[in-house]
């Protein structure tokens, strides 16, 4: 099976007995790009988190090419295909560059990709060729950054998440990424990223979904969200 | 005599290398009173080392650094945080097991005693410190919920109060909006502006440059540890190397239609 759209319906989770998510139903369809926004503290990461298997729903279903993972552990998501790269600078501190990009490849069928991921990473973060031999620990905090989106890069995953793409990064490097994010959607690949910055998404992403209090409130393209002052003023700050 | 005011603090020469590679180049420059001084650059250029040479985490390996008039580039950290200079830190840099209040009042109390360690109880005159710093941050949630439960804007605005609670007289700021929705970054722009009109100098390293750029009174741009660039925000999007570097052309468009007056976004 290669279908790759996700679908969620009613989910509802949180931590303890505090709600975070409240009946979320969203959908990615296969080969485009979504993109969450909203206020901070409202959900956006908890959403990953559920899908890629690190937050258990409450209830509520989340399918990726027809099959649930509800359930499932978050190794066995990511053998299904879906890959999260969470926000922050998630990398193993005591390894080198390259080792922390081979451990995103570390299903059987990514590692025999492994020569042509990691061409790709180069040329996409060259900073990360350069600092190939050197430990985690010493990087700056955006090339940490850099190395958690390459390593993430090298699993080929089927449906992408990435929680805040241009956070910490510098401008000309943000573009950068965007350009990988619309390659990889015209190749087929199912993208879902949290992004803060209207501006950035248009063109890229088809949908966008605005998620606050734990709600949907708003859906529309990005231009719809640019054109619509009152979403922006809201909940954005305009 | 001297007519020129001298400059709150001055680099000169300053160079750190981690192993073979050289993190902070050779580099020079001063910042006076009332100046807010924005860094930018690629990641890894030396930025947040940098701020390591001037709050004392880390020892330069050659150069002077001046604050008033004072070298202090082997002075240890908690030195130069009585003297009068405090950090907000680029990562999440607060005691995530305390609760937000006990933070700034630890804050409070290492800005103010002459000892490193904080005390075990807490002088009226710190309480009150602290309590003026959450205010002035604007600082909502309760006081007593466990800083590792906190969203994002919030820890952001309780490491801002930890520095402040110091009492700086320079603040060096390391991308304290990464990770802000464009409202959020309002807030904190607000903020600062608070902090500029209270007297505070500032050092801003920020990506966002919607955000370096409307703060910033001069800007540098690092690369490879040295400065590329040096001037005001209206000339950056000018600057071919800086374009080339670290831009982009997309940023470059926009920062060009700002210096022609309108409005910026990231």
């Amino acid at each position: 099976m290669t279908e790759s759209s996700l679908h969620i319906k009613e989910l509802k989770a949180g931590y303890g007995g505090l709600g975070v998510l409240r009946d979320i139903s969203l959908d990615v369809r296969e080969s485009s790009v979504v993109a969450l926004i909203g206020p901070n503290g409202h959900g956006k990461s908890t959403l990953l988190k559920c899908i890629s298997g690190l937050v258990k729903p409450w209830s509520g279903e989340i399918t990726f090419g027809g099959q649930s993972l509800v359930g499932l552990k978050p190794h066995q998501i990511v053998e299904r295909g879906v890959h999260h790269i969470p926000q922050g600078d998630l990398i193993f501190p005591e390894m080198s560059v390259y080792d922390n990009l081979l451990m995103g490849a570390y299903l059987p069928e990514a590692y025999s990709q492994t020569p042509r991921r990691l061409e790709e990473v180069f040329s996409l973060l060259p900073t990360l060729k350069e600092r190939q031999q050197q430990i985690g620990s010493t990087l700056s905090g955006g090339e940490r950054r850099m190395l958690s989106i390459g390593r993430g890069l090298m699993g080929g995953g089927r449906l992408l998440m990435i929680d805040e793409p241009s956070l910490g990064l510098a401008p000309l490097v943000i573009d950068q990424i965007y350009e990988v994010i619309t390659r990889l959607q015209k190749e087929g690949s199912t993208i879902l990223i949290v992004e803060e910055n209207a501006s950035r998404i248009v063109g890229v992403a088809e949908r966008v979904y605005l998620l606050d209090d734990g709600k949907l409130v708003w859906q529309g393209t990005p231009t719809e969200l640019e054109a619509s002052e009152g979403v922006l003023a809201t909940y954005l700050g305009g | 005599m001297d007519q020129v005011p001298s400059p709150l603090l001055d680099c000169r020469g300053v160079q750190k290398s981690f192993g073979a590679m050289v993190a902070v180049k050779d580099l020079s420059f001063t910042i006076s009173k009332g100046e807010v001084l924005g860094i930018g650059g690629p990641n890894g250029a030396g930025k947040t080392t940098l701020f390591e040479l001037i709050s004392g985490l880390s020892p330069a390996d050659k150069g002077e650094i001046l604050f008033e008039g004072r070298r202090i580039e082997s002075a240890p950290a908690h030195s130069i945080c009585h003297l009068g200079i405090a950090r907000v830190f680029q990562s999440n840099a607060a005691f995530d097991s305390l609760s937000a209040q006990h933070n700034v009042l630890i804050a409070a109390a290492y800005g103010s005693s002459s000892g490193r360690l904080p005390p075990l109880t807490f002088d009226p005159s710190i309480r009150r410190r602290a309590e003026w710093a959450l205010d002035f941050v604007g600082y909502k949630k309760s006081l007593s919920v466990v800083v590792r439960n906190l969203p994002v804007l919030d820890r952001k605005l309780l490491m801002i109060a930890s520095a402040i609670a110091t009492e700086p007289k320079l603040l060096l700021m390391d991308e304290p909006v990464g990770g802000l929705n464009p409202e959020e970054i309002d807030q904190v722009m607000e903020l600062v502006k608070r902090l500029i009109a209270n007297g505070v100098t500032i050092m801003l390293i920020e990506h966002v440059m919607r955000f370096l750029v409307q703060l910033s009174t001069r800007l540098i741009i690092m690369h490879h540890g040295e400065k590329i660039f040096e001037g005001v925000p209206q000339s950056l999007a000018r600057d071919d190397t800086v374009k080339r570097v670290y831009l982009g052309e997309r940023m470059s468009k926009r920062l060009a239609a700002y210096s022609q007056g309108s409005a910026i976004q990231q």
